[in-house]
């Protein structure tokens, strides 16, 4: 994950190996690490999976090497 | 240069028909915020801060009372307890708190113009005296403007409760800074230690308003069961809706909130002002209330886009690719927090190839009104600085500006701002047609030089719902919730006639009400023929399919040996073979079916893709005076697939006139006690027809794979080159570093005669 995600809820720490079938779960386990974490991203986080933006965060992670969770930027 | 006729693949996408709503428009029947009306309906006045930074002892409103003809008066007392919870607002999301400080002072004012009370009566001369009689008993605190000056030691601190996010450790004391945020890419010091060409500067921009010619308006009615109805010109009822709903702890379903015309929006319309206010007066009077801004409370009032400073540095090898780029800056958001520091810093990091980064962004609150997004927030005042940036770059190493923006201009696949690879992006096309395009090389005169910027933009996908519907007679109704503020009626009714196969007046968009239809998400971000465009072409492809379904039944064949053509379905096989059913005979049948045809989809996509442009402009500076003329104008733009080619030239040549504004004229100018000296658009200098060129439109379609049609978004891309194009020429013809804007005469023969 980028900035501001890694200072705010992980001590600065921006990378971690976790397994989850979707979405929800993978920030669950996150939200463990750094408390607060999901309910900051349900507003502010975009997340990507293997290099695509990643709308429904119901469906299966299955086969998903990597997840990327950025600042979600909408405009004017 | 116009555009290329649209390629035949479709029918009618890029074709340009007539606006919907035009007529309507042009000839003043289209009800716009100030001009809806409601039976029983009365009229609210604000009484707004003259301090720019005062606590408020006490508010005596009894003389405002007892005038008669008033109704009700409302103060920050009325408004349920906030919290400091984040809700979704816009496209952004925001303290509860903040918003609700936003719509009325609680407190503390922060701002000269800040909603303090608020009154209803009879008439809207009442309502104006009855404010006026409201005492305000304020202890007067010193105030800051200036970013610099609101982080000095001893700074009038604006909110006691903030402190800087991002710091470690946390700072234990209270200060403007709200956050502060670092993004590193590669190793930018290493990077730029071996860089063989080094350049930087201190750029600075000042606070500028979106100036939509509208100003916000509402009309609010609370029932005695609780139910209320809000009228409002905003960019998304739906959020308007909800943003108040929250603050008034009531359901947003006992909210229906109805969408009225849009005079413009440009991301100033996607938050609250008056909804709250109104509502609770109108709870008070037992009448609809309206409230409506003036001119002087838009600017003093309501959000302009926010200032920035920015320290850059960018290092590159001898042949012009970029090494690394180091950067701290300041966004001077006004007097609540929550700026465009991310946004920032993809401007940085998402145009060009660059390995090595380190970025410093902060969030400095100051007072003056809370700042609002702006077409591509954040992102002309840090393109300014890094398109100026590699302009210098460019003249240190004698290098064609183009030339060293084609080395290292992102390609598809590269990977984006926030890591995310680039999809099928046309920034390099978008430089080469400049570099072909005639303005390029075309002869310039006295005192006149070129500029050029890039410039990249994210732009957003999200949540949308649309319906179609068959009329019994095939006429075809498209129903959507995204306000309409650029055309968005016709670019619906284009994908929709292209699905239908039917003629583009056939089709008719409306844009209903939050109890009428489920959620869209505002209109902004560049979003709404993207994301509800996909949505009514899918909405439309299920009518299609029900209506092939239901024509091989009447057929007497399997839908498969049906075809969809021409706006009728065609019968492949059987004793049918070669007989078609129109859409109107079809949809006549629908008593003798499971019911009339209709679909409705609700669809959040996320598969958008970025937007690219690049600007060229010529100035002519007289150096007796510093008056900057625009003297000829271009813009070239990856625009995905064009719709509506008249809409989408439209965008990129409003956005190109916002940005000219910016760079030359438009500013706050604040005096001594943090008063705006400059609240009309007499002072508040836009450009107006008579100030500009034709803006020449290169519309380069480099389509989205992901939208059935190729839809990009074009609407913010175009505001973000124009600052740097500017200055650029400007600084061409000069031969002077202009870094500091709106590049106004005196500022630039102060320039000029400081440099003699």
């Amino acid at each position: 994950m980028i900035e501001p995600f890694p200072g705010r809820y992980f001590a600065g720490r921006g990378e971690f190996e976790l397994e989850a079938p979707n979405l929800f779960a993978l920030v669950r386990a996150l939200d463990a690490i750094g408390s607060g974490f999901a309910e900051m991203a349900g507003e502010d986080a975009a997340i990507a999976v293997d290099g695509v933006m990643r709308a429904d965060w119901s469906a299966p992670l299955e086969g998903a090497q990597e997840v990327l969770i950025v600042p979600r930027i909408a405009g004017g | 240069m116009n555009a290329p006729d649209p390629m035949s693949k479709y029918r009618v996408v890029g074709t340009r028909p007539v606006r919907p709503d035009g007529i309507d428009k042009v000839t003043g029947k289209a009800i716009y915020g100030p001009d809806f009306v409601a039976a029983g309906m009365i009229h609210g006045a604000i009484l707004r801060s003259p301090h720019a930074h005062a606590r408020i002892r006490s508010i005596d409103t009894s003389r405002a009372e007892a005038l008669p003809g008033v109704k009700a008066v409302v103060t920050s007392a009325d408004f349920p307890g906030q919290s400091a919870k984040i809700i979704a607002a816009g496209e952004t999301s925001s303290s509860l708190r903040d918003i609700a400080a936003t719509c009325l002072a609680h407190g503390k004012v922060l701002y000269v113009g800040h909603a303090a009370a608020a009154v209803a009566a009879t008439t809207k001369a009442i309502a104006e005296a009855a404010a006026k009689l409201i005492v305000v008993d304020y202890e007067v605190l010193p105030h800051v403007i200036e970013v610099e000056d609101a982080l000095a030691e001893g700074a009038p601190i604006l909110h006691e409760h903030m402190i800087t996010k991002g710091l470690d450790p946390a700072p234990d004391s209270p200060s403007n800074a709200a956050n502060c945020l670092v993004m590193t890419r590669g190793d930018a010091d290493a990077a730029m230690a071996g860089a063989a060409v080094i350049v930087s500067g201190h750029y600075r921009t000042v606070p500028v308003h979106q100036g939509y010619i509208e100003p916000h308006a509402c009309v609010a009615s609370w029932n005695a069961d609780g139910q209320g109805q809000l009228w409002v010109s905003s960019q998304g009822h739906f959020d308007i809706r909800n943003q108040t709903a929250s603050v008034l702890h009531i359901p947003s379903s006992d909210l229906r909130t109805y969408p009225l015309e849009i005079g413009g929006g440009f991301g100033g319309k996607t938050g609250i002002y008056l909804e709250p206010v109104a509502m609770l007066l109108s709870k008070k009077a037992g009448r609809p209330v309206r409230l409506a801004m003036s001119r002087e409370d838009v600017f003093c009032g309501s959000g302009p886009a926010p200032g920035i400073v920015v320290d850059l540095t960018i290092g590159a090898d001898a042949d012009g690719t970029l090494k690394a780029i180091k950067a701290e800056f300041w966004y001077q958001v006004g007097a609540f927090c929550g700026s465009a520091v991310n946004s920032g810093m993809a401007t940085l990091l998402g145009t060009y190839r660059i390995a090595n980064a380190h970025l410093c962004g902060w969030d400095v609150v100051s007072n003056f009104p809370g700042t609002k997004a702006y077409r591509a927030p954040g992102a002309p005042q840090m393109a300014f600085a890094l398109e100026s940036c590699l302009d210098d770059l460019a003249r240190k190493l004698d290098m064609d500006p183009l030339d060293l923006r084609l080395r290292n201009a992102v390609r598809p696949g590269d990977p984006g701002p926030h890591h995310v690879p680039h999809g099928a992006i046309g920034f390099v096309e978008c430089l080469e047609a400049a570099k072909a395009h005639p303005h390029w090389t075309a002869p310039l005169g006295a005192n006149q030089a070129r500029g050029v910027a890039g410039a990249f933009w994210m732009n957003y996908g999200g949540p949308s719902t649309v319906s179609v519907a068959l009329s019994g007679d095939g006429s075809v109704q498209v129903t959507t919730g995204s306000p309409d503020i650029g055309g968005s009626r016709a670019s619906m009714a284009i994908m929709a006639a292209e699905v239908l196969q039917v003629p583009y007046e056939r089709v008719r968009v409306a844009i209903a009400d939050t109890a009428s239809i489920g959620y869209s998400m505002v209109t902004g971000g560049s979003r709404v023929t993207f994301a509800t465009g996909k949505a009514v072409v899918e909405a439309a492809r299920k009518v299609e399919e029900t209506l092939v379904t239901r024509a091989a039944s009447l057929f007497g064949v399997a839908a498969t040996d049906v075809e969809w053509r021409n706006g009728a379905a065609h019968c492949l096989t059987g004793e049918s073979a070669g007989e078609h059913l129109t859409i109107g005979a079809i949809a006549a049948k629908a008593g003798q079916f499971s019911g009339p045809v209709s679909a409705e989809v609700s669809v959040n996509p996320l598969d958008y893709l970025p937007g690219f442009a690049v600007h060229i402009c010529d100035t002519e500076v007289d150096p007796e005076t510093g008056n900057v003329s625009i003297i000829r104008y271009t813009t070239v733009q990856d625009v995905g697939t064009a719709i509506h080619p008249d809409y989408v030239e439209g965008q990129m040549q409003g956005g190109a006139v916002q940005g000219i504004g910016w760079a030359l004229n438009e500013a706050y100018v604040f005096d001594g006690n943090g008063r705006m000296e400059n609240p009309g658009f007499l002072d508040y200098r836009m450009p107006v027809a008579s100030d500009l060129p034709m803006i020449d439109t290169v519309m380069i379609e480099v389509p989205n794979p992901a939208h059935p049609y190729g839809v990009k978004g074009v609407g913010e891309a175009p505001i973000v080159p124009p600052l740097a194009a500017v200055a650029n020429a400007v600084s061409r013809a000069t031969g002077l570093p202009m870094r500091t804007l709106p590049l106004s005469p005196d500022r630039i023969w102060a320039t000029i005669q400081a440099a003699k």
